[in-house]
């Protein structure tokens, strides 16, 4: 078992972090577009459901998403260091969230986003006008209007995020044991929390740093090389909707396994699929409907709208084939053994995926493993023994 | 004038014999034993017991009524009136002002909500689920091995805690198991579990609102380790009657005087 | 028991014995015949009701008939567009009820959770998706769903598509959250471009002269269900077995359809002798609201009568012959309760049903596609949750109601998850609501001792809210 890492957590790198002094705009799930947000001159931060919910607990049913209820107890301790917050239609449950929250803080101002659940023309258009509905708002209580500059900027420091964690998350893969299950998740939840522009200057020397630490390590001969180079480390992928659970996380640091891909609301989801402007027109098989070259809001809208639809995509989309086409192109590219999927308790979308992902890859011989969670709420000598068993199993 | 209220819960049931003389009442007798099986019996047993304890006979009540969930099942009762109602008119006896009462009984609990008049207005039930009752706490005790009585000197003795994440009273016990095993001091498993009861009751409090004075009735009101963690986490005084356990019997027999 | 409940009893006997697909469409071709089905109308003894189930009967054996081109369709879709396609629909959430009043919800759910469906989604769908894999419900040749109202039948309808193997014939609706102009342009463009796939594939041209009907005969159903529901104001003397909350299909399956506006015709017309009837009786409906007033009264607390044998109320309680009126919120359980005869000993009437609230505008015949767009979109359930609330106050303010009963179906996330912003709207206009946890299917999810005295205890909260 090895828990120690080589390398300092991420936590020691963020030296920019909290001087800016942007007003901070709140979102939710990774369909929301963030370079609209930085655009607009806000600091896009992620509401990550830190609380435990009890005042929350009031407002929604006891079978409720949990991360949902504990969003809302975020949102009632501090929501009123946000000047907005953007809501998306993705699920019942945040359409309930949405409804809760405006009501019963009424001071802070929101959004709600609709997001398409299909991936077609019709869907693009629709959902590219919508953007531009959420920028209008935001505009509102910025008191400016973004102007083309301004979101060709945001975007690039949203691709340049992009591309950083995607070469972490690289990394990770290569070398889990480097950095640490539980760093690794926690540097995707800062990415969301965090100031854009400080955030990737720090992640920047953070990834310099392991560089060259892990070019050292190669020069100097391995100590573990013995025993654990006979022995197969089991790869495994893990698939889910928002997780955010250090101790679940330590679990995985604990145990000898490999997390050679993740899907989730909180991981790959968030940073996958860059957007190139004008190289999403063709998608449909149709010409592109401006020249090229020639770029405004409106096309820069559309590409943004179409990043945001094929991203790896939340269990939430109509075809859930797509869903099942990706998953068994990471199996095959990563060589995964077996997967563990994990949910939210009571998040009929994620939950509902289940039973056809399981059917799937029953045919395929890929073992996997149900856990269902409660945000905050993790009951560790339980899941650790099931993990554990499953590890032993593939 | 005497009236009996009689209140059939899953666990204990209950008899109460008042007497109103010159506007004012007074309790003549109460017994308290546990239900049992059959809770036709359970009633009959705590009228016979009550009248003989008074000296009383059945003829002297002008009403009987019934309350709990046995309360559909007497044959002798004049009416029935749900706990509800006969625990709110039982507090506002002892606290006129109450504005929110909170009875944990066996299998139920429930938050109720009382206007400036004592009537009650809202209430809420638990759901289907067991854990946040009294029953709950009974098998978790058992499972420690510790007499419920001693849970509030173990718990003021205590300031570690350790956090029982599963809300379903199998799982909990399960994992009360597993924490014995690993073992963790028995003294941090109690006050880890009044701490999730309390968090089921407080969830219930918030859905209908927190409003003082509250009031707590209910065999678990007798659990001082509950009563204190609850004025701890809603940072409020918890007033608790003489003997809690009685109030639903208490209001039943109040709610039996005709109007005046 | 009479010979027609014998009968009844003894049919749902055969289906549980014989669970599969073939037998029930035997049966449904032996009741579906006229004379049989004439027979079978014949035990029904309210006029509505009888047209109802009749009307369900041909519904259901349509879509059971393999000569049809059926379609699986998820609540909230405009049926309309199913008529004019000349589709057969089926719905399973509707018919997952039914599994409930047929006694074989036990055995579907089973199936459901044997399938790692998950135990805490609302049983409706649960059982559905347990029938289907029990291959107790039709084949489809499509299948239409919606995210409008909840998420579940999408994902539900999904798998069922997989099993059939018509994972290309399954569609979403996706409904968009609000209700103006660019929604309805992209609703209204995805109603048309599934329509014209449908007709495709099937090798038929679309006929807009079949949506134009479908949508005259929807605007005629509209009509009578105003008028029907107008004279539910005044009324509070029903024909006997006559229950709003079973009035489910005219509004969703058999929307666009001759048969959707002749029950509602029939229910005007029968409703209508009742209100006449109860005029000349002189039936007492009015009261005044209790203000203030201590403890010290029987009569504030009124013993409730829970005797489910004895259908008269409770003798000597002053309080009890008023009649009180309930409006209704979501669904009800669907098997054997004591729920509504407790209401009904104590006088306790259900006036009104969210369900039975026509919530459209007159619909465009001559633009098909957008007014059915329209329609969706107006529907309370879609978009915020202050639609609904408002929806809701406008009907307690209508029927003139003294509480409203929301039932809390277990599982159902969009309505509990606005349950608690639906009753602070409703006590900002002082009508109290009682939050009726219980689960419309499954009758091992729900205690009825609990749900009993939850019903009472708010019975007896409105009746203290009454002085005389
Ligand atoms: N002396 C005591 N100390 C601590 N707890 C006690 C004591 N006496 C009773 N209890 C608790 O009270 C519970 C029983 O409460 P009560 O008698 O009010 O229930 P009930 O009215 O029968 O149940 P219900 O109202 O749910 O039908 C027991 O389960 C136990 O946890
Ligand atoms: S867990 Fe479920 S309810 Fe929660 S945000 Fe995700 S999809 Fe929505
Ligand atoms: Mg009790």
């Amino acid at each position: 078992m090895v828990t120690e890492n080589n390398v300092p957590a991420f936590s020691q790198f963020i030296k920019n972090g909290k001087i800016s002094a942007l007003p901070k705009a709140g979102w939710l799930c990774t369909y929301t577009p963030e370079e609209i947000i930085i655009a607009n001159g806000f600091w896009p931060v992620r509401i990550t459901g830190r609380q435990k919910a009890k005042k929350a607990e009031g407002y929604f049913p006891i079978n409720f998403c949990p991360f949902i209820k504990s969003s809302m107890e975020d949102l009632l301790a501090s929501g009123d260091e946000l000047s907005a917050v953007i809501v998306t239609n993705s699920c019942d449950g945040m359409r309930r969230f949405y409804d809760i929250a405006s009501k019963y803080i009424p001071d802070l101002p929101f959004f709600m986003l609709d997001v398409p659940r299909n991936q077609n023309e019709f869907a693009v258009r629709y959902f590219a006008n919508n953007i531009l509905k959420m920028s209008a708002f935001l505009e509102t209580i910025s008191g400016r209007k973004m102007l083309l500059p301004d979101l060709t900027s945001a975007q690039e420091i949203c691709n340049e995020k992009r591309l950083l964690l995607k070469k972490l998350s690289n990394f990770f893969r290569n070398d889990q044991k480097v950095i640490g299950a539980r760093n690794y998740f926690n540097i995707l939840i800062t990415s969301m929390t965090e100031e854009p522009g400080c955030f990737n200057t720090d992640l920047r020397s953070y990834l310099e740093y392991i560089e060259s630490q892990s070019r050292h390590n190669q020069e100097t001969p391995a100590i573990e090389s013995g025993d654990a180079g006979s022995r197969q480390i089991p790869e495994i992928m893990i698939l889910g909707n928002f997780i955010d659970e250090e101790r679940l996380w330590e679990i995985f640091d604990e145990l000898d396994c490999k997390i050679s891909a993740d899907d989730l609301c909180s991981s790959s989801r968030y940073f996958e699929n860059i957007i190139q402007s004008g190289n999403f027109s063709n998608i449909f098989g149709r010409k592109q409907e401006l020249p090229n070259g020639e770029i405004s809001i409106d096309r820069l809208l559309r590409d943004i709208a179409i990043r945001q639809l094929f991203k790896p995509q939340c269990m939430r989309m109509a075809n859930l084939n797509n869903k099942i086409e990706e998953i068994n192109k990471n199996i095959v590219k990563n060589k995964i053994k077996g997967i563990i999927y994990i949910s939210q308790k009571f998040c009929d979308n994620t939950l509902l995926f289940y039973p056809l992902l399981r059917e799937k890859l029953n045919d395929k011989n890929i073992p996997s493993l149900f856990i269902e969670i409660e945000h905050n709420n993790l009951s560790v000598g339980q899941i650790k023994t099931r993990i554990q068993a499953f590890l032993e199993i593939i | 004038m005497y009236t009996c209220g009689i209140d059939v819960g899953s666990v204990s049931a209950e008899a109460v014999i008042l007497n109103r003389q010159d506007g004012k009442f007074e309790i003549v007798a109460y017994i308290i034993t546990p239900t049992g099986g059959d809770s036709k019996e359970a009633a009959t047993n705590v009228f016979n017991r009550a009248l003989e304890k008074s000296g009383l006979g059945a003829s002297d009540m002008s009403s009987v009524v019934a309350t709990g969930y046995g309360r559909l099942n007497i044959p002798f009762a004049t009416k029935n009136i749900t706990e509800i109602s006969c625990h709110a008119r039982g507090v506002v006896h002892y606290f006129p002002d109450i504005k929110t009462v909170i009875d944990i009984g066996g299998q139920d609990s429930k938050v109720i909500k009382l206007d400036s008049k004592g009537n009650p207005i809202d209430f809420l039930m638990n759901d289907k689920c067991a854990a946040g009752t009294g029953r709950f706490l009974e098998v978790m005790a058992r499972a420690l091995d510790i007499d419920i009585r001693d849970f509030a000197k173990i718990f003021a003795g205590t300031s570690q805690k350790v956090d029982i994440s599963s809300t379903c009273t199998v799982f909990a016990e399960s994992e009360i198991v597993s924490l014995i095993g690993h073992g963790v001091a028995k003294n941090s498993i109690v006050k880890g579990l009044v701490y999730s009861i309390t968090g089921r009751i407080i969830s219930m409090v918030e859905r209908v609102g927190l409003e003082g004075p509250v009031c707590m009735t209910g065999g678990v009101a007798k659990n001082l380790a509950v009563v204190s963690a609850l004025e701890e986490r809603l940072n409020l005084k918890i007033k608790v009657p003489e003997e809690p356990q009685i109030t639903g019997a208490l209001g039943a027999a109040l709610l039996g005087y005709p109007k005046e | 028991m009479g010979i027609a409940e014998n009968i009844k009893e003894n049919l749902k006997l055969k289906i549980q014995n014989n669970l599969d697909r073939n037998y029930i469409r035997n049966i449904l071709r032996i009741i579906g015949k006229r004379p049989v089905l004439a027979a079978y109308g014949a035990t029904f003894s309210s006029r509505s009701d009888k047209y109802l189930n009749i009307a369900t009967i041909k519904s259901i054996s349509c879509s059971y008939n393999p000569k049809n081109t059926v379609a699986y369709g998820s609540l909230f879709l405009p049926y309309e567009m199913f008529h004019a396609l000349d589709l057969a629909p089926f719905l399973p959430e509707v018919m997952g009820g039914f599994t409930g009043g047929l006694g074989i919800a036990d055995r579907t759910l089973k199936e459901a959770s044997a399938r790692w469906y998950t135990p805490d989604l609302c049983t409706f769908h649960r059982s559905a998706s347990g029938a289907v894999e029990l291959d107790i419900f039709p084949v489809p040749n499509f299948l239409i769903c919606s995210n409008l109202a909840c998420d579940a039948a999408q994902k539900t309808f999904y798998m069922d598509a997989k099993k059939f193997g018509l994972e290309d014939n399954y569609y979403l609706i996706d409904t968009p959250y609000d209700n103006d102009e660019s929604s309805i342009k992209y609703l209204a463009a995805q109603l048309e471009s599934v329509s014209v796939d449908i007709c495709r594939k099937s090798g038929k041209k679309l006929d807009i002269r079949k949506f134009k009907k479908a949508i005259r005969l929807s605007n005629e159903f509209r009509q009578w269900a105003i008028k029907a529901s107008d004279i539910r104001k005044e009324l509070c003397m029903y024909p006997k077995g006559f229950d709003g909350l079973n009035f489910i299909l005219p509004f969703h399956g058999l929307a666009g359809t001759k048969d959707a506006v002749d029950v509602y015709k029939t229910m005007y017309f029968e409703l209508n002798g009742f209100l006449k009837k109860q005029k000349r009786g002189n039936i007492k409906n009015t009261g005044i609201r209790r203000i203030g007033g201590g403890w010290t009264s029987v009569s504030n607390v009124n013993s409730i009568n829970i005797n489910n044998n004895n259908l008269s109320s409770s003798s000597g309680n002053a309080g009890s012959d008023k009649v009180k009126k309930i409006l209704w919120l979501h669904l009800k359980p669907y098997y054997n309760n004591n729920l509504f005869n407790l209401l009904e000993n104590n006088n306790y009437k259900v006036v009104f049903e969210e369900i039975s609230n026509v919530y459209w505008p007159v619909l465009d015949p001559e633009k098909p596609f957008e007014s059915l767009a329209i329609k969706m979109l107006s529907h309370p359930l879609n978009g915020s949750v202050q639609n609904r609330v408002n929806a809701i106050l406008k009907m307690a303010k209508d029927f003139n109601v003294d509480g409203v009963i929301m039932f809390a179906h277990w599982g159902c996330r969009h309505s509990n998850g606005g349950a608690r912003i639906i009753k602070d709207s409703l006590k900002e206009q002082d009508i109290p609501m009682l939050l009726l946890d219980g689960d419309c299917l499954n009758k091992n999810n729900s205690s009825e001792g609990q749900m009993l005295t939850r019903l009472q205890g708010f019975m007896e909260i409105v009746d203290a809210r009454y002085q005389y």
